[in-house]
C-alpha cells in the first residue's frame, strides 16, 4: 500500500495545506490518489473516466480545504466527494447515451474490467465470475465492498461516508456475501457456454 | 511513495456474525479486485499540478520594515521578541491548561495581566494565529526562546 500518514501526520498535513502549503498537498495527493482511483475504477471500470473524476475530486477539496474543520474525518470526506462525482458523471452519461441492450453492458462492463495484472493469483476464471456476480449486487451493496476493497476503508468509516448506520453497513456486507456465494455455486453448478 | 499500489490491504477483518466462508469469499474478493489498484504511473503528480494552484493563497507574515536609528531599530524588534515570547507562553500554557504566564527577563513567570491579553490579541490579529505558527513550525517555546535570545543578541552586536 502506499504511504499513509498517520492520524497526527494528517491533522498537521492537513492544516498546512489549508494555509497554502503545496509541500504537504502534495503528501496528502500522493497518499490518496491511489485509493480514489483504485475505488472509482473498480465502480466504473474505465481508466480515462477514473482519472478524470479522482481530478476532480481533489480539485474540489483543494478549493474547500481552507473551510475544512478536522475533526478526524477527513477520508469520509474526501471518498463521499468521490463518489459523488462518480454518481453524477453516470447519471449525465446516462442521460446522454442511447438505449443499450443490457447483455451488451454486461459486456461492455466486463471488457472494462479486464485484468491489469496478470500475476493475480486469482483463477481468471473465478475472478471473471466474481466480477460478474458483484454487477448483479444491488449498487448499495457493490459500494460497500468496494469501499472496504479498493478504498480501504473500515466499517466504521464505511458508515460514516455512506452517512448510515453502522449495523446497517455490516448487514449489507453479510447480505452481499451470501448472494456473491450462492451466484458462484449456480456458476459453478451451471458454467455458462463459452 | 510510488505510484504503484503494490498490492498490500488494509482493511479491517471482518469481525463477529461472520463465519467461515464468508472470511474465505472475503479474502477472494480482496485477492479478485486486485487488480483496480494498478494506478497509472504519475497519476498523483498530475493530480497534484492540476489542484495545488486551487489552494487557499498562503498566509504570508506582513512584511517588516524597520525605520529609524539602528538603535531605534533595535528597541522595536526587542519590543517585538517580547511579544513573540509571551504570545508563544500564552499559547503553550493555554495549550497544557495552565493559568496564563508570560516569561519575565529575571526567568520567573508572572500571570498574565490584562495588557498583556490585549497585546496578544493585537498579534493574534495581525499574525494570524501565533499559536497555530508556532504548531504548524513544530516549535517548541524552548525553540522560540532560543531563536529569539539569538535575535536579541545579534540585534546588540550592531551597536
Amino acid at each position: 500500500m502506499t504511504d499513509q500518514p498517520t492520524k497526527d501526520e494528517l491533522r498537521t498535513l492537513l492544516r498546512a495545506a489549508s494555509t497554502g502549503d503545496q509541500n504537504a498537498w502534495r503528501q496528502i495527493v500522493h497518499a490518496y490518489t491511489p485509493r480514489v482511483f483504485s475505488l472509482i475504477r473498480s465502480h466504473c471500470g474505465d481508466a480515462d473516466l477514473s482519472e478524470e473524476i479522482t481530478q476532480s475530486t481533489f480539485c474540489t477539496i483543494a478549493v474547500k480545504i481552507g473551510q475544512y474543520d478536522e475533526l478526524g474525518k477527513f477520508e469520509q470526506w474526501l471518498f463521499r466527494i468521490a463518489m459523488n462525482r462518480l454518481r453524477d458523471e453516470m447519471r449525465r452519461r446516462k442521460r446522454q447515451a442511447n438505449p443499450v441492450e443490457h447483455d451488451t453492458l454486461t459486456a461492455l462492463i466486463g471488457a472494462g474490467k479486464r485484468s491489469d495484472n496478470d500475476d493475480s493469483d486469482v483463477d481468471p476464471v473465478l475472478r471473471q465470475a466474481l466480477r460478474e456476480a458483484m454487477q448483479q449486487l444491488s449498487d448499495a451493496d457493490q459500494q460497500i465492498i468496494y469501499l472496504r476493497h479498493c478504498a480501504e476503508l473500515s466499517f466504521k468509516r464505511i458508515a460514516e461516508t455512506l452517512e448510515q448506520p453502522l449495523g446497517t453497513v455490516l448487514a449489507r456486507q453479510h447480505r452481499a456475501l451470501k448472494k456473491l456465494r450462492e451466484l458462484l455455486e449456480r456458476h459453478e453448478q451451471d458454467p455458462p457456454e463459452q | 511513495m510510488n505510484d504503484l499500489h503494490d498490492g498490500q490491504f488494509n482493511f479491517e477483518p471482518l469481525g463477529s456474525g461472520f463465519d467461515a466462508s464468508d472470511w474465505e469469499l472475503d479474502s477472494l474478493l480482496a485477492d479478485a479486485l486486485r487488480d483496480g489498484f494498478i494506478v497509472p504511473a504519475g497519476l498523483p503528480d498530475r493530480v497534484f499540478y492540476a489542484s495545488a494552484s486551487l489552494l487557499p493563497v498562503r498566509a504570508i507574515d506582513p512584511p517588516l520594515k524597520l525605520v529609524g536609528t539602528s538603535r531605534e531599530r533595535i528597541v522595536v524588534r526587542r519590543r517585538l521578541v517580547s511579544r513573540i515570547a509571551m504570545a508563544a507562553s500564552v499559547a503553550l500554557a493555554g495549550a497544557i491548561g495552565l493559568k496564563v504566564c508570560m516569561p519575565t527577563a529575571a526567568g520567573t513567570q508572572v500571570a498574565a495581566s490584562d495588557a498583556d491579553w490585549a497585546v496578544f490579541e493585537e498579534l493574534d490579529a495581525s499574525y494570524g494565529s501565533v499559536s497555530q505558527l508556532f504548531e504548524t513550525e513544530g516549535m517548541t517555546l524552548d525553540d522560540v526562546t532560543s531563536e529569539l535570545t539569538m535575535l536579541v543578541r545579534a540585534s546588540e552586536s550592531e551597536l
